[in-house]
């Protein structure tokens, strides 16, 4: 499939120029909003996008837990969700299980909880906020592979 | 049109906003525009002189300025419906306006008469009733009725909600049949009777309100009365029926974003009060944006005051801080004095979360201190007290000892609850007194257990117990000074009593336990603090171990429970749990060197611990292992009468292929086994009459509500609420359904979810599974469990016989899983049942 550029309709253009021209200033918080999302941008990495996961087959449970996998060209990063009390426990799964010396960053806007993998890629945090994270994974001789931004909801 | 008609059609519009606002809102907004631009009075002097209507329209009584007036205060009622309270300020200025300049002294009386609610929820309920004031001389007294209405709203957004039932039951005599008034004043009326905790009269008046809203079609005042039931369930301390009525208030209150948020706030206020903090912040967070939206002030600031409560509660200092500072600032924009300092409160406690060991800590005391005086000024006695004790604490780190003594001594001579027990407590420890520090803790425990006692419903009563929490980790961090396992058992096991509904605060028997427990070993886990803490109890000696933070261990559980999901759950592909078993082993069992041995193994669990797998550990492949919310409820169990004739029961619920087989399965194992019908009203008689009861079923766990948790029958879900109801349960339950075993604990010593409603009950064993399972490998390990209960092992051996055939993972065995149920192979107890015929 050809990939063509991004279009930008006429209404955004001009809405662009006039932003662009200072007719109308970017109200304060906007720009203090992109500088703290700025702040949280790791150059180099590569990131992990968000897939479907599929439904549970075979299972006694009438309801399907919250997994999420987020996948990038070498590496996968799973994870599970569960939330009590208004916090949020965090488990997850490097696969393929990576090198000794792996680190895990989980990130939210606030606070950012380091972890060791297990010998077999796992890791878990308990009691995070509930809003907007992010995992990195830090490979000791690669660069880093990022999980794009998710909402977790209590 | 004349303007006559305009006049009548504008009143038609103000009438027409209480059962549909949209369409009032879209008449007075048509009429507004048919209306000539400006009134011929209004021109001035430089008007055409030949009007000879100009002088007339201008004199008292201008019929297009009437219209106009009326007009507009038809779209600010109606708008005030849809929630845009800014808009319908502004337009019942501009009617005030025109209605003055007119000469029309009742239309502006009139439209003041409807800013007394609109400022009332605009966040200014003294200006209000200033409004009201200059109101008054300008109504009829129908409408000194509908002002009372409006009036009472306001005094009770200011606590004066006796002054607030006074004004109503003042206005329901002059409202005659004005149906939608009579209406606002029960439901005035009923919310503040639910303040002053009348809730009988409450209910009453809300369920008047609601029928005369119903019969006169005013679906959305309706909604109101619907949507104020949550508040009265949840301040009653109904928990259940507090969330069903809010479900239901949620589907009628959509098209109604400022007050849904309303009602989610009044919700969130009781659940705070019922120590649910992060039930409450879900819907703050939820109701703060619409609040804002809205522009609803009031309710804005005092929303965000509870949500900073929560998020410090829930451990978010951070966002606390956020919230609080919003809140303060509001709350000294909206001039609400009383309110002011329990930010301020928040401001602190969320500081020394924050920075618990700043340099500025020395400097942080007397703030606190101030502000206590603060809230003691306003009203705040109990919020003052607990932050007094906290600043006494602080003062105590930093080596201040007059101020400790002196906080402590002012808070023990108040007698004020559980603080003033707690401050007794430490300044008796602080003189050397351990003994009558002890006495303190426990004449407070006993007060929090006789309170919560009188709670039927055990999710209401586990939470209503944490109000003593603090006062329990003050007695166990006494218990570990001592350094003797025993005492420190004691107090973990005193605190379990409240809890689980004991009522007094008492420990078992240390003799007792150990004689019950013969060969094998009870290991019961305890936090204190940041810490977990494991006492082995075996026959000949009772062990204390420190086993480092307990966050590691969390952490740890939440992983090998991943790596079970994960395998079940999804394609098997993923990595056997052994390596995460094995580092729990040795987080949880290694300091403990050698004292367990081969012995069976009663737990009690602490926090996230209610939720792991136990067998999975590698120590316990072949052992038996039980697992009990307290060592005092295991001993019960072991009390619970025997088996009466042995009579089994199998269902078989829906939607599964094996459960037929397994249900077949289980009376191969056990002649005479009775096969009933996967209905509820069935599985509950069942349940009832039999000795030992199979359920192979879809499972479903509820971590919010776990007593909401169910098993999927033919007619729906059979949830633990309807278990309650079971008068003699079976002996043994087992769950043979996913997650059935899954429990959540807001206290230690109240695990809540089907295993832990059985058990209560009297149940003597439930065997359930904490994760998910697969349909085809369950049907396995229970077949090999039945075979081995059938030839008389008890279930825990069973199970790990089972288990460790199957290699079947994630079922545990509850409450006292030692007895069997047949006495030994060849002679089972398990007898064919009667024949119901």
């Amino acid at each position: 499939m050809t990939r063509h550029p991004t279009t930008i309709d006429d209404e955004s253009l001009i809405a662009a120029l006039r932003l662009a021209s200072g007719s109308d200033p970017v109200p304060a918080q906007v720009t203090a909003a992109a500088r703290a999302v700025f702040g949280l941008r790791l150059p180099g990495a590569t990131t992990a996008r968000s897939v479907v996961t599929p439904v549970p087959q075979g299972v006694r449970s009438a309801e399907g837990p919250r997994l999420l996998k987020f996948v990038a060209a070498e590496l996968t990063v799973e994870l599970e969700v569960t939330s009590l009390d208004g916090l949020v426990d965090l488990a997850g799964q490097i696969s393929p299980c990576p090198e000794a010396g792996t680190l895990v960053e989980i990130r939210t806007p606030h606070l950012t909880e380091s972890r060791a993998l297990s010998p077999t890629g796992r890791f878990a945090v308990t009691g995070l906020p509930p809003g907007w994270f992010s995992v990195v994974c830090h490979r000791p001789e690669d660069l880093p592979v990022v999980t794009s931004w998710t909402r977790i909801r209590p | 049109m004349t303007f006559d008609e305009a006049l009548a059609a504008a009143e038609h519009a103000v009438d027409l906003s209480g059962s549909d606002p949209a369409r009032a809102l879209a008449l007075a907004r048509t009429l507004l525009a048919s209306l000539p631009a400006s009134c011929p009075g209004t021109t001035g002097p430089t008007g055409d002189p030949d009007d000879g209507g100009a002088v007339a329209d201008r004199s008292p009584g201008c019929r297009h300025c009437e219209a106009e007036a009326v007009a507009h205060r038809a779209l600010a009622v109606a708008a005030r419906e849809l929630g845009d309270l800014p808009f319908a300020e502004e337009r019942l200025h501009r009617a005030v306006e025109i209605a003055l300049r007119a000469g029309l002294p009742h239309r502006a009386a009139q439209a003041r008469l409807s800013l007394v609610h609109i400022r009332t929820e605009l966040g200014h309920p003294e200006q209000a009733l200033a409004i009201a004031a200059d109101a008054e001389p300008g109504l009829t007294p129908a409408e000194l009725g509908k002002l009372g209405v409006h009036r009472a709203m306001a005094l009770a957004r200011l606590g004066r909600y006796r002054e607030a039932v006074a004004h109503c039951d003042r206005a329901v005599a002059v409202l005659g049949d004005d149906v939608r008034f009579l209406a606002g004043a029960m439901l005035n009326r009923g919310l503040a009777r639910v303040f002053l905790g009348e809730f009988e009269a409450a209910e009453a008046d809300l369920g008047r309100c609601a029928e005369l809203a119903r019969g006169a079609g005013l679906t959305h005042v309706l909604a109101l009365a619907e949507g104020n039931l949550p508040f009265l369930a949840a301040r009653r301390g109904d928990l259940p029926a507090a969330f069903t009525a809010y479900r239901r208030a949620q589907d009628i209150l959509l098209d109604y974003p400022e007050r849904l948020a309303t009602v989610r706030c009044d919700l969130a206020e009781a659940l705070v009060t019922a120590h649910l903090p992060g039930e409450a912040r879900a819907l703050l967070n939820m109701a703060v944006p619409e609040l804002a939206a809205a522009g609803a002030g009031v309710a804005l600031a005092e929303a965000r005051l509870l949500l900073a409560r929560v998020e410090l509660r829930t451990g978010d200092p951070r966002r606390a801080r956020e919230s609080a500072e919003l809140a303060a600032h509001e709350l000294a924009a909206q001039g609400r004095a009383v309110l002011a300092p329990l930010a301020d409160e928040i401001l602190l406690r969320a500081r020394l979360a924050l920075d618990p060991s700043s340099a500025k800590l020395p400097a942080t005391v007397p703030e606190m201190l101030a502000c206590a005086e603060a809230l003691d000024a306003t009203g705040h006695l109990n919020t003052s007290a607990a932050l007094r004790l906290s600043a006494a604490e602080v003062a105590l780190r930093l080596g201040d000892r007059p101020s400790t003594d002196g906080q402590l001594a002012l808070l023990s001579r108040s007698g004020r609850g559980l603080v003033a027990r707690q401050a007794t407590a430490l300044r008796r420890f602080l003189a050397g007194d351990r003994r009558g520090a002890f006495a303190a803790v426990l004449a407070g425990l006993a007060e929090v257990g006789s309170e919560t006692k009188a709670f039927e419903d055990p999710m209401v009563r586990a939470h209503a117990a944490r109000a003593g929490e603090p006062l329990a980790g003050f007695g166990l961090a006494l218990a570990m000074r001592t350094g003797r396992g025993r005492t420190v058992l004691a107090w973990a096991e005193r605190w379990r009593a409240v809890t689980g509904g004991a009522g007094r605060p008492l420990a078992p028997c240390l003799a007792a336990l150990r004689a019950a427990l013969g060969e094998s070993a009870l290991v019961e886990f305890v936090r204190h603090e940041a810490e977990l803490v494991a006492v082995a109890v075996t026959r000949d000696r009772v062990t204390l171990r420190r086993l480092g933070p307990f966050a590691t261990v969390a952490e740890a559980v939440v992983r090998l429970r991943y790596g079970l999901r994960r395998a079940h759950l999804l394609d098997g592909r993923a990595p056997e749990p052994g390596a995460e078993a094995a580092e729990l082993e040795r987080l949880l069992f290694r300091p403990l060197g050698d004292r367990l041995g081969d012995r069976p193994l009663v737990i009690v669990p602490t926090g996230t611990l209610h939720i792991l797998p136990w067998p999975l550990l590698p120590m316990n492949s072949d052992r038996p292992v039980s697992v009990a919310a307290s060592a005092a409820a295991w001993l019960a169990g072991r009390e619970v009468p025997a088996v009466r004739d042995g009579r089994v029961v199998a269902v078989a619920g829906p939607g599964l292929r094996c459960s037929e087989t397994e249900a077949r399965m289980v009376g191969e194992c056990h002649p005479g086994t009775e096969r009933v019908a996967a209905r509820r009203a069935e599985v509950m008689a069942a349940l009832e009459r039999a000795d030992v009861a199979h359920l192979a079923a879809h499972g479903m766990f509820s971590p919010r509500s776990p007593l909401l948790s169910s098993i999927d029958l033919d007619d729906g879900p059979l949830m633990a609420y309807d278990l309650l109801r079971l008068r003699t349960p079976p002996w043994l339950v087992v769950l043979s359904a996913c997650d059935a075993g899954m429990a959540h604990a807001p206290a230690d010593g109240a695990p809540l979810g089907l295993a832990g409603t059985f058990l209560s009950l009297g149940t003597r064993c439930v065997v359930a599974s904490l994760v998910p399972v697969r349909d085809e490998e369950t049907l396995a390990l229970m077949t090999v469990f039945h075979r081995s209960l059938a030839a008389g092992a008890p279930p825990a051996r069973a199970l790990a016989t089972a288990s460790g055939k199957t290699g079947v993972a994630g079922f545990v065995c509850f409450g006292c899983g030692d007895q069997p149920v047949a006495p030994g192979p060849g002679e089972s107890v398990i007898r064919p049942a009667r024949d119901p015929a």
